[in-house]
């Protein structure tokens, strides 16, 4: 990582390349967490960029107390849980605006599957998506790092800045709800 | 019912390989007698075949490719919008005869004594900017009543000082004012006029900063000839990434056929002087291939892809 440290002290001095580099090397975890934390390809890009536009305004002020990718993972988880927050607190998707999503889920590329399972596997998607969404912010984001990027209880409590103890209750409710959600497709 | 809770907690902590061996002994043990958490083991166990079989979609290269080129273009309006007090050091930081040329609005406070011709006590600030109306000439708008008491009045409004400026093209003065009239003016023809300066001039040198607002107009502007201009001074740039990202841009982007002949064609040339494309370069022309109308720009990137294979 001290390739990381060489271009951050670059990037510091205004070297913009330095500073491409640097996001180049991160960037799409940023973008797979936010996509695997919000489903929704808009969402995902919106939050991308607020997470670099936080990583170039605070980079000034990083201090090497820890890798670059740990703190521009946990900007990340930040970034999402507040705008998690700022989607419930009152936007409302039209069904124009679905359609609109559909469109844009495309670009988030799932495994090839045959055309004969293709319509399943949209519904069990949907379904999914839909228990996922009944996770409160916290919970959805432990089950992520924990399920979908396999960060392990003690790495997410870092990055959450909580106990160990708080992430296994998140990590619990998480699996009991995602469980009671879709016991109907097993 | 409490025991059977206590177990429960530590199914999902099994299923990750998150117990210690002391608990998984002991849940071993719990679950050989218990049926009720064996029956839940085997949900959950249920549904993380489930999820299995239905992985969580990840982002193409085309959505990380947008994702970039869209954050670039936020990184640069965040380059120019720098913090007040940085524009205040850098106004204040340059030789006196171009201070009024940054033509300063500033809110500014004045107090009049309507009946002794009195200004408030102790508002040095006040005076000062009270004494500067008459000498200087300033426009004043945005006239706003403040308060009162008494005979004496309080006032706020916003003075602008119309400035001309003189000086060469590569100064750094005469290039800050151009970059903000290109990223703030609303009209088109001042937006066009400033970068029509530095496009008509070919000895002109481009500073960052005014590189940086070349290339949010490039991809941000609604005028066509606007961007047109700052492509052509951005072919004249030095050849980095910033600008084949804006070139990129503007071939995967660009309503304009004549700007994307015009971008694939600086493409080209950044080639030819020995910018090889990376693989970055040469999915977005991939792109391009796929998507684009124009033969001209499908030939010119099939090209580009052609000879970087040669090599």
């Amino acid at each position: 990582m001290s390739a990381d440290n060489d271009l951050i002290l670059k990037a510091r001095d205004g070297d913009m390349t330095a500073f491409s580099e640097l996001l180049h090397r991160h960037d799409r975890n940023v973008l797979a967490l936010a996509a695997q934390y919000v489903d929704n390809a808009e969402e995902a890009k919106d939050i991308f960029q607020e997470v670099l536009i936080r990583v170039y305004k605070g980079l000034p002020r990083f201090q090497f107390r820890s890798e670059f990718g740990t703190w521009v993972h946990r900007i990340t988880v930040n970034v999402c849980l507040s705008h998690r927050r700022r989607v419930n607190k009152g936007i409302h998707v039209s069904l124009d605006q679905a359609g609109e999503e559909n469109h844009a889920m495309q670009q988030l590329q799932s495994k090839e599957q045959g055309p004969d399972h293709a319509a399943i596997d949209a519904d069990t998607a949907w379904h999914i998506h839909n228990a996922l969404q009944t996770l409160s912010p916290r919970q959805r984001m432990v089950f992520t790092l924990r399920h979908y990027q396999g960060h392990s209880l003690k790495e997410i409590a870092g990055i959450l800045r909580c106990t160990d103890g708080t992430v296994k209750r998140y990590l619990f409710t998480a699996t009991q709800k995602m469980r009671e959600q879709l016991e109907g497709i097993f | 019912m409490a025991r059977h809770k206590h177990y429960q907690r530590m199914l999902p902590l099994q299923l990750y390989g998150e117990l210690s061996q002391g608990e998984k002994k002991e849940l071993k043990e719990h679950l050989s007698g218990c049926n009720e958490c064996q029956k839940e083991l085997d949900k959950i166990k249920q549904l993380h075949g489930l999820l299995a079989r239905h992985p969580m979609p990840e982002p193409s290269e085309e959505m990380l490719r947008e994702s970039r080129m869209h954050f670039q273009s936020a990184l640069l309006g965040e380059r120019l919008r720098a913090p007040v007090w940085d524009r205040m050091k850098e106004f204040l930081s340059l030789p006196s005869v171009y201070r009024p040329a940054i033509g300063v609005t500033a809110a500014v406070l004045l107090a009049v004594g309507f009946l002794g011709g009195r200004l408030v006590p102790g508002a040095r600030e006040t005076q000062r900017y009270a004494r500067l109306m008459p000498s200087e000439g300033l426009h004043v708008t945005n006239v706003r009543y403040i308060g009162g008491e008494g005979d004496d009045v309080e006032l706020a409004f916003d003075s602008v000082t119309p400035v001309r400026l003189r000086g060469r093209i590569n100064s750094p003065e005469v290039q800050k004012v151009l970059a903000r009239a290109v990223m703030n003016s609303d009209n088109a023809g001042v937006r066009l006029r400033a970068v029509g300066s530095l496009s008509a001039n070919p000895e002109a040198r481009i500073e960052p900063e005014t590189k940086a607002a070349l290339l949010l107009v490039l991809k941000t502007d609604r005028n066509d000839g606007v961007r047109k201009e700052a492509l052509q001074v951005l072919l004249r740039s030095t050849a980095d990434r910033e600008v084949r990202d804006g070139l990129l841009y503007v071939v995967l982007n660009d309503s304009n056929p004549g700007l994307r002949i015009a971008a694939i064609n600086g493409l080209a040339s950044m080639q030819t002087s020995g910018y090889q494309p990376d693989e970055e370069t040469l999915r977005a022309l991939r792109q391009s291939l796929a998507n684009e109308d124009n033969m001209y720009v499908r030939v010119k990137a099939r090209s580009i892809i052609d000879e970087e294979k040669v090599q």
